[in-house]
Order: structure tokens, then sequence, then C-alpha cells
């Protein structure tokens, strides 16, 4: 079952594969905290396409449904907190650089 | 019941050992007393064994390893023997001690000394004898350390001297018993193959080492001058003479078959010639009365070796006599060297001088037993010694004409050693020496007496306790009491002594002193720088032992700084700039971290799916 | 019933916090304090067989898939333990009330995620409870919202999120091979299966997630940073509780249940570990802060744990399992000491401090109980796990493995007894001169850790039936 899955939706999956890498780059590369968590934001979505990928092809929409939901809330709370330490971060140091975090080392 | 009474010559001097050392130091005559009853108590036991023949056996370990003591005529005169000079010397020590803080373990000592020697003697197993042997390493150790700051490395010296050869010879039973499949002396008789030589070598080791021949002795004149002086009279003159001799006696003409032409007999007549020639070379050049007389003790064991390895009944009988004649005027020369030493205050010969007409008593137990170990008739050291010539002869000529040697320089010796302490002017430090005390008197007389009657009567103990113990077999019609038979060995004798006296008036005269009259001698073209050396105590197997020792444990200190510079230094230092190399890479941007985890994630996903 | 061990923190959480919020505070501390008596007591009960009724009873009309075995009751027992000693710390540094609150109220949180996390048999759910943790802890490290901290949290979300997002791919792509998301569901599909690429594909990235968050070699980046620069008893509670269940119970969890453990793993899994536990152990030698130093010790310890796990052998899980329970133990017991110290001289730098041990002295014997147990000395608790790590390497054939957890462990001693030395021993230095002991709230937790490591040590040979599977 898998093969011809692959052969039939390849293009999805390279299309996560992009947006994964996408993803990668954008947070290792970037020296703006908020574009850090953009990338994050693009690897956790790549992952919920594929998390749909998997289900369609198994068939089982139900399940997947419900992994989706679950897994997009989770993610939100996530970036909730992210976004809040982003906030603290910036009344300290009054700016999102990351090259100004470079208090802790060794 | 009868053959308990063997453990009374063992147990008995213990326990009174054991008892001097409990008395408190107040009752100090009650000490003096004590020892000399232990040692009159103990002549009593000796007298009563006397020519007793009985057999002790106990059980012990099981598979041939009992406790058996033995008592016939050899053990039993040796028994006697010892126990009249412990009688003596205790007496001769009461007067010595006096005043030295010491005493009580000296007394002590004493008495577990002999103690020892009887069980060694009356040992019947090879092991309860090693028991003992050993035993006496210890009392040797004790007696030499307790006289003095530098006594101690002489005792050290003589523990290690003595426990060296004390090994070989514990190899030695090993081997011995291994072979003969029993440890009891009595059964044992094994030929001298390959493996035999080597039980008996190392046995001889032991044996010739504690009766202090070269090249085993050095410890002896370091003993001399540093421990007290009736140990000296009594151990290295008299006990350990005895008991090295009789087992040596006892391992070539009981334990192994020793005959005249094999290559241990003519090993051991070289160690007895060396030892003879060496010691007596060396005795001539000394200035220290105690020094010299050891000198002389070590010399005449060579005689006593030569003796018996020549496995002539004539050469075995004279070992023999020499043995117990050695021990009746060694002990007397060291007891009046003692006398000297105590009313002069010194025994350095330099000091010394015209003490002959102060000590006349002294002065002429002196000269009989000088006479006696130079052989000069009547006295025994004279019958002892043609014996051993007699043995010699017949053996070769060279051992012969050594020996005779041996007996020239030896009488030079004295001559010069009774000139310088004995005639001559008294310096001005001798004007107030007066005779000895009366107790210090009595032992001296009574053995310069004995060395006039076995001389003169010397059927008494060659008919009585020597030849028995040689057997009627081995003597195979020899009787040698009375004259030597041989009269051209006299002659010659008498030839030597007089080239000797001769030597000495020559030397004395040309010296100026008595001392110096062996100078001449000390000075000749090859014997100075051997002279020189010896006296550097570069010869000393002791000190060249110290050397090596030396050498291999600086090697051995190197490799454990070596071990230590890898834990102390090494390994420290590697943990050190690894940990500093880690907290380098740690900087703080967790861009970098993130790339560390996906790097690996990578190498963890290859390394998985590579084989699939 | 064991559900209850989720439900009832999170409703009591609802019930804390919403209606009557003045009253119920003083009541919030003393209530969970009994919830954590609760599972210290059922857990050890169910393990020595006390209980007459199968607690896996399922509770109409929630049907939620748990069970319980061995392995989740050492994980609730550890929890347990492990939020007492915290929440006893904390009630002592936190003095406000209401901070004390929101603190509590997180911890409830982190309680019922934990219990999820041992119960489940979901691999979603799994990864449901590892989220409700890690997110509470977030919340928890910045508590104060001081500058260094939020940095460290910064990067520990970056790295946390990116090892949610790799776990959920291999969640994906596990849910393409087997169509199902239980445990055995997928375990069944798996041994069938073993080589296929896909699936050692998912494998592979999914034990990759679980090194980021438990912080094992060379994953662990994020680690020093967040443990010495949150507030002490958050440290405690991450080194004790979080980064070892969501990261390494988790770990077991799968490669017993789930996966295929076959070589592969087995060498990825020695390899990381044993690299964890040298250069763990490396990098703490050479620290000078006293909480980094025993980040980088919780590095090595963990790396010790997967070492037990990689040895395959059921011995190896045993020793695993019990490391991981007296890690909890010891490490909570050295991060409330280094409280206590941080409380009372003010400063974390090892070179500044020194001769404590005159005015701390019952800090200084815990640490130094603690220390010895870490080391791996008998006759502490620390030995006995370490014991049966290294007889579970060297029975399974992995000698030079065996052998350097045995060096490793010299090397963990080094640096602890210089650490005893330097902040403890020796010297004290006049600015420290009028130092005392901390309240009893810091030397309770503190004491009792330490009680635990002894006692454990003195009887575990015949506690063995509590780890057996």
């Amino acid at each position: 079952m898998i093969p011809q899955a692959i052969q039939a939706f390849w293009p999805f999956g390279i299309f996560i594969f992009m947006l994964i890498v996408i993803g990668f780059y954008c947070i290792l590369t970037t020296f703006n905290l908020i574009r850090a968590l953009i990338g994050l934001e693009l690897l956790l979505k790549a992952v919920t396409l594929l998390i749909v990928l998997a289900g369609y092809i198994t068939n089982h929409s139900a399940l997947t449904q419900a992994l989706v939901i679950t897994f997009i809330v989770v993610e939100v709370v996530v970036m909730t907190v992210a976004v809040g330490v982003v906030l603290g971060i910036r009344s300290h140091n009054n700016s999102l650089d990351l090259r100004k975090m470079k208090n802790i080392k060794g | 019941m009868m053959d308990k009474i063997l453990f009374l010559p063992i147990l008995m001097p213990l326990v009174l050992a054991a008892a001097i050392f409990v008395i408190p130091e107040k009752l100090r005559r009650a000490k003096e007393a004590m020892a000399v009853f232990a040692a009159l108590m103990n002549l009593a036991v000796a007298i009563v064994l006397f020519k007793g023949n009985i057999i002790l056996s106990l059980p012990w370990l099981g598979k041939g390893l009992e406790f058996s003591l033995r008592l016939y005529n050899f053990s039993s005169f040796i028994i006697a023997a010892t126990a009249g000079f412990g009688f003596l010397i205790t007496l001769y020590s009461i007067m010595f001690m006096r005043g030295k803080e010491y005493a009580r373990q000296f007394y002590a000592y004493l008495l577990i000394s002999i103690s020892l020697v009887n069980g060694a003697v009356l040992a019947d197993n090879l092991l309860a004898m090693l028991f003992f042997w050993e035993g006496l390493l210890l009392t040797v150790f004790a007696m030499i350390a307790i006289g003095g700051q530098f006594a101690f490395k002489a005792a050290t010296k003589a523990l290690i001297i003595v426990g060296i050869t004390d090994l070989c010879m514990m190899a030695g039973i090993a081997l011995t018993g291994h072979l003969a499949h029993t440890l009891t002396i009595s059964k044992i008789s094994l030929p001298l193959d390959a493996l035999g030589s080597v039980a008996f070598v190392l046995l001889i080791i032991g044996a010739i080492s504690k009766a202090g021949s070269m090249p085993f002795h050095s410890w002896i004149p370091d003993a001399s001058t540093e421990a007290p002086l009736p140990f000296m009279a009594f151990l290295p003159a008299a006990l350990e003479k005895l008991l090295g001799i009789y087992l040596l006696a006892r391992i070539c003409l009981d334990m192994f078959k020793l005959a005249p032409d094999s290559g241990m007999s003519i090993m051991l007549m070289v160690i007895g010639v060396v030892t003879i020639l060496l010691a007596v070379m060396m005795a001539l050049i000394q200035k220290d009365y105690k020094r010299l007389l050891s000198y002389h003790a070590i010399s005449q064991v060579g005689y006593m070796i030569l003796g018996i390895g020549t496995a002539v009944p004539a050469g075995i009988a004279g070992g023999l006599f020499h043995m117990i004649n050695h021990a009746i005027y060694k002990s007397g020369l060291f007891l009046t060297a003692g006398a000297v030493e105590k009313q002069a205050g010194s025994t350095d010969l330099n000091k010394l001088g015209g003490l002959g007409r102060k000590m006349p008593v002294t002065f002429i137990c002196f000269i009989i037993c000088a006479a006696s170990i130079s052989g000069v008739p009547p006295f025994n050291g004279f019958f002892s010694k043609e014996l051993v010539y007699d043995g010699a002869l017949e053996r070769g000529n060279l051992f012969y004409i050594l020996a005779v040697l041996g007996s020239f320089f030896t009488a030079a010796s004295f001559l010069k050693l009774g000139h310088a302490a004995f005639l001559g002017k008294s310096s001005r430090e001798n004007e107030k020496v007066k005779e000895a005390p009366l107790p210090m008197l009595l032992p001296m007389v009574v053995i310069a007496s004995v060395c006039i009657l076995f001389g003169v009567y010397n059927a008494l103990p060659l008919n009585g306790l020597i030849q028995p113990i040689i057997g009627t077999i081995r003597l195979n019609g020899h009787n040698f009491a009375g004259f030597p038979p041989n009269t051209m060995l006299v002659i010659i004798t008498l030839v030597v002594l007089a080239a000797a006296l001769l030597n000495h008036l020559f030397g004395a005269k040309a010296g100026g002193s008595g001392i110096k009259a062996a100078d001449h001698i000390y000075h000749a073209p090859v014997l100075s720088t051997i002279y020189e050396k010896a006296e550097k105590r570069i010869f000393d197997p002791y000190n060249i032992g110290l050397k090596v020792v030396g050498i291999f444990s600086k090697i051995a200190w190197r490799l454990d700084r070596g071990v230590d510079w890898l834990y102390d230094t090494a390994a420290p230092k590697l943990a050190g700039i690894s940990s500093r190399a880690i907290l380098k890479l740690h900087s703080g941007s967790y861009s970098k971290y993130l790339v560390w985890s996906l790097l690996g994630m990578l190498i963890v996903i290859i390394f998985l799916t590579h084989s699939v | 019933m064991f559900l209850l061990f989720i439900l009832l923190p999170l409703f009591s959480l609802i019930v804390l916090n919403l209606p009557f919020r003045a009253m119920m505070k003083k009541a919030a501390f003393w209530w969970l304090l009994v919830l954590l008596a609760l599972q210290v007591y059922l857990a050890i009960g169910y393990v020595f067989g006390f209980f007459g009724f199968d607690l896996n009873a399922p509770i109409y009309p929630l049907s939620f898939s748990l069970n319980v075995d061995n392995f989740g009751c050492v994980a609730l027992l550890s929890t347990a333990v492990v939020l007492g000693a915290v929440l006893l710390a904390a009630k002592y540094i936190i003095k406000e009330e209401e901070k004390l609150f929101n603190f509590i109220s997180l911890l409830f949180i982190i309680l019922a995620g934990s219990n999820g996390l041992a119960l489940t048999t979901d691999i979603f759910s799994l990864y449901i409870f590892i989220e409700i943790t890690t997110v509470a802890s977030f919340i928890l490290i910045s508590f104060d919202k001081e500058k260094l901290v939020l940095e460290a949290v910064f990067k520990y979300i970056i790295l946390s999120a990116v090892a949610t997002v790799l776990m959920l791919l291999s969640i994906a792509l596990f849910l393409l091979v087997s169509g199902k998301t239980d445990f055995s569901a997928i375990h069944a599909v798996l041994i069938n299966s073993p080589h296929s690429l896909i699936v050692m594909f998912a494998t592979g990235v999914f034990i990759c997630a679980l090194f980021i968050k438990g912080g094992l070699m060379p994953f662990h980046g994020w680690l020093p940073d967040v443990y010495s620069s949150a507030p002490a008893p958050v440290s405690a509670l991450l080194a004790g509780i979080i980064t070892k269940l969501v990261g390494i119970f988790t770990l077991m969890r799968l490669l017993v249940s789930v996966v295929n453990f076959d070589n592969p793993i087995r060498q990825v899994i020695l390899f990381v570990g044993a690299l964890s536990v040298v250069a763990g152990a490396l990098a703490a030698a050479g620290q000078s802060d006293f909480k980094r130093m025993l980040a980088y010790s919780s590095i090595s310890q963990v790396g010790y744990i997967v070492l037990g796990l990689g040895a395959g052998n059921a011995l190896g899980i045993m020793g695993a399992l019990f490391h991981l329970f007296n890690h909890s133990v010891f490490k909570s017991s050295l991060f409330i000491n280094s409280a206590a110290i941080e409380l009372q001289a003010g400063t974390r730098d090892m070179n500044k401090l020194g001769g404590l041990s005159a005015k701390m002295p019952v800090t200084s014997t815990t640490c130094l109980i603690s220390s010895l147990s870490t080391a791996g000395m008998p006759p502490l608790a620390g030995f006995w796990s370490k014991l049966i790590i290294v007889l579970a390497l060297w029975a399974s054939g992995n000698y030079g493995y065996a052998a350097l957890a045995v060096i490793a462990g010299i090397l963990t001693l080094a640096y602890f007894i210089s650490m005893q030395r330097r902040v403890f021993f020796g010297n004290i230095k006049e600015e420290f001169a009028g130092i005392k002991e901390p309240g009893f709230g810091l030397l309770l937790p503190a004491c009792l850790l330490s009680a635990i490591t002894i006692g454990l040590g003195l009887v575990f040979p015949f506690c063995l039936k509590l780890l057996k599977f």
C-alpha cells in the first residue's frame, strides 16, 4: 500500500519536505526572535500536513481529524507561551535581537 | 616417661629466662643469682643426660613431620659442652655486666640461646631443627643490638647475612625431604648425585654460615666491637661453632655419603683453606684486641671445615676435635679480652701495653690459650691440628701446605697480640690497672686448665667423645689418641712455629714495638693493596649485596614515579583539556545547538537506515 | 481507577482557581500534599500487591485507554516524591501568597501531565501529555521573569518545539504504516516489517526527538542554561521529573512496547549514552557555577540510564528504571541544597564559596550524601543502580561500554568531591561569616530525600520485586 501511496502523493511529500526545510532555515538563520517563531510555526504546520496526508492514505479520517484538532490546540498554547517569553525578553532588552541574548555560555 | 626428660634441656632454660625477665630491677643480685642457678641446672641436666641414648618421638603434623628428639653420643656431647660454657660465661658475666643496664636482657637471651641450641642439637627432625635454628637468629640479633648505639647496624648485618643463609638451608631441607621422603635426620641417607649435591650444598651453606666461615663471616668482626663481650665469648666463639660444625658433621657423615674423591669434598676443603688463609691475613693487621680475635675465630673454622671435608678418618676426627678445642680456647681468649677491657678500659692495642705485670693470671691464661690456638705442643690445639694436617696431606699436598701456612700466620698474629697487650712498656693510663676480680678469673683458669688437660691427656676427649661419634666402621682401626704417629708432620709444625717466632722478633725490632711486628707483612707489595681494599670493605659480600639492592630499589622507585606521574599528572591534565574544549563549544546560541541536534539526527538516521 | 490520577489534579486545579480564590490559597498547598501522599501510597501498594481489586477497570463513561504496570509505577512514585520535595521547597522560598498559589496550580498541571505520561497506552495521548508537561514547565521556569531566565527559556522553547515537530513527524509515519495510534497496534505492525525504510526512519526521528527532550549529548544544548538559571525548586522539578519522564521514560516505553528493539537502535542508544556520560562528566568538572555543574551532571547520569537501556536485556532495563528513580531523588536533593546555598550566601560561584560546612552542617551533609550516591558509593542507592547497569552491559557483551561506565564513575566522584571541597570544606570567607542554615522548610525536603537515598540503598536487595516486570 505504501509504495503506491508514495507514487500517488509524492508532490505532497515534496511540499511538506520543503516546508520543513524552510522552517529550519528560518529558525537557524534569523536574528529576530519573532521570525524564529514564525519558522517554528512553519514546521508545526508542515507536520500537521503530514498527519493529514497519513490519515488520508490510510483512510482513517476520523482519527486523523481528532489528531489534527488536538494538535492545533496544543500548538496554539505553545505559541502563546513562546510569544509571552519573547515579550518578557523584549521588556528586558528593549529589542528583539538574538545577538543581544548572549549572556549565558559555557 | 624416660624420654620426656629430653624436654628438660629445652624447656628449663626457657622458663628460667622468662623468670629473669620478670624479676624486678631492684633485686639485681637476684638476677645474677638466677642466671647462675639456671646455668648450673642446665649443666646438671647435661651431665645426667651425658652418654645417654634416648629417642623421643611425638607425632606432630603427620606425614613424616613428627617432633623427634634424639639423644646420642654426639648430641649429648654438644649439650654438655654448651652447658659447661654456659655456666662459665654466666659466672664471668656477673662481674662484666655489673653496672650495665642491659644486664637483665643479656642473661635472659643467654639462657634462651642455650635452650635453642639444646633443641637444635637434640632435634632429629629437620623441621624441628630448623625451628630452633631460626630462633637463634633472633637471640643473636637481640644480644648484639643491646650493646650500644652503633650496635644496631651490626646486629642488622648479622641478621641479614645469617637470615639469607638460613633461607638457603630451608631450601636445602625442603629438597632433602623431597629426595629422601622423610625429614628424620637419622633416617636420611642420600647419595651425592645431581639433585643430592644441590641439597647438600644448600644445607652446607646454612651450616657453615652459622659456624662463621667465609664468605658469610663479615658480621662477626663488626659484632665483636659493638656487642657485649660475653656474647662474643659465648656465641661466635663457642656455641655457633659447636652448632654449625655439629650440623656439618651430621650432614657429611650421616645424611649424605661424602666420599673422599667427590667434588663436594674438594669444595669443602677449598672453602676451609680459603677461610683459614684470608681470615688470618686480615687478623694479622688488626689493631683492636676483639676484632683480631674474631678474625681468628673465622680462620679456625676453616680448619674444622677442612678437616671434615677431607672425608678421611684422620681429618674428620681432627675437625671434630678442633671444634671442641677451639670452643675452649677461643672463649678463653675472649674472656681475657674481656678482663682487659674491664680493667684497662679499652681494647685498642695502641693504648694497651705492659699489662702482663699488672694482670698476671690473665696473662698466663692468655699464653696458654694462644699457644693452643697456634698449635704448640703439648696443648690441645696442637693435637687437633696435627690430625687435620694428616687428613689434608692424605688428600693433597697443596691443602697441607696452605694449612701450615695458616698456622704460621696464626702464630705470628698471636705473638703480636701478646706482645702488644701484655709485654712492653705500660703507658701512663694503664698505671692503675689491677688484676680482674675472681668471678672473672675463675672461668679463665678453668678453661686454661682444660686446654692443658685435653692436650696432654688427649685420649680422654678422643676416645671418649670424638671417636664414638665417627663410629668404628669409619675409623677403620685407627686410634688417634696419644702422640701423633707421623713424626714428620710434627717436625714441620715445630719448624713453622720457630719461623713464626723469628718473624715476630724481626718485625718487632724493625717496627719498634709489638704492634708493628706484623707491619712488614702489611706493607708487602701485593698484599698491601689487598689489605687496603679489604679494610675499605670492598670484598665484603654484605656491602656488595647492599649496593646491588640499592640499584634495584632505585629502578623500582623510578618505575613508581612513572606510574605516579601517569595518575597524578597525565590523567587530570587530559581531563582538564577536554573539559575546557567542551565548555568552549557551548557558546550560548540556540541555533548552534539546533544545528548539532540536526546533525546528530542525520547521523542517527543514516546509521539506522543504511543497512535496510 | 488510575484515571483518577489524571483527573483529580485537573479537577482540583479547576476547582481551586475558579470560585473562592481567596479561601483556596491555603488549601491548595495541603491538598496537593495529600494528593501526592496518596499517589506514593498507591504506587507502592500496587507494586507490592496490596490491593485486591483490579485497578485497571475503566470508569464509565470515560474510557480512556490506560494501563498501569511496573514501569508506570516507578514513574508515578518518582513524580510524587520529587513534586513533594519541590512543593515544600517552594513554600519556603516563594514568600508571596499569590505567587505561591500560581506556582502550586502549575504544579497540579505537571502532576496531571506526568501521571498521564506514565499511564498512557496510546502514542498520541503520549504526545499530548508530553506537551502538557512541557508547556507547564515553560511557565514554571520563567516564573520570575528575569532576564537570564527568559533567554534560557526561549532556547528551550525553540528546541523543545523542534523536538515536538520531529516527534509528530514520526507519529505521522507510524500512523501511515499502521493506521492506529495504539501502542500495541503499532508494535504489531512494526514487528512484522522491521526493516522497512520508513519504519527505521520514523524510529530514528522519534528517538532523536526524545534525545533532545531528554537532554543527551549532542542534543542537549538547552539543558545547562535552563537548569542553571531557573529558580531552584523549578530546577529540581525539571531535573527530577520533566526531563526524565518526558525524555527518558518515553524512550523506555517506546523501545520496550512499541518499536522492535534490535541491534542498530541499540548501538545508537549505547553510543549516545556513552557520549553523554563522558562529555557530561568532563564538562561538569570544569564548571565554576554550582547549578550549571549539576546540570552537566544530570546529562551524565541520564547517559547512564540510557546506557542501561542500550544493554537490551531485562537487567539493563531494570537498572535504567532504578537509576531513573534514584536520579530523581538525589538530583532534587542536590538542587534543593543549591537553593539553600544561593538563598543564604547569595552566590552560586563555587570559587567564591568555601568553608560553609561549619555554618550549614545539615546542607553540607545532605549534599555529601547525594553526591556520593550520584557517584555510586556503596551502600547508598546510587551504587546499586550503577552496579546493575554495569552488570547488564557486561552481560550483554558490551565490555567496552561497561568499562567506560566504571571509569566515568571515577570522574563523577572526582568532580563531586571537588565541588564539595570548594563549597563546603576549607576556610570560610569573611563575607559569609554570618550565614546560617536556611529554615526548616528547605531542610526538610533535603533530609527526606537523603533519607530515601540511604534507606533505599540499604534496603534495596530486599526490594527487587519492585522493579520486576
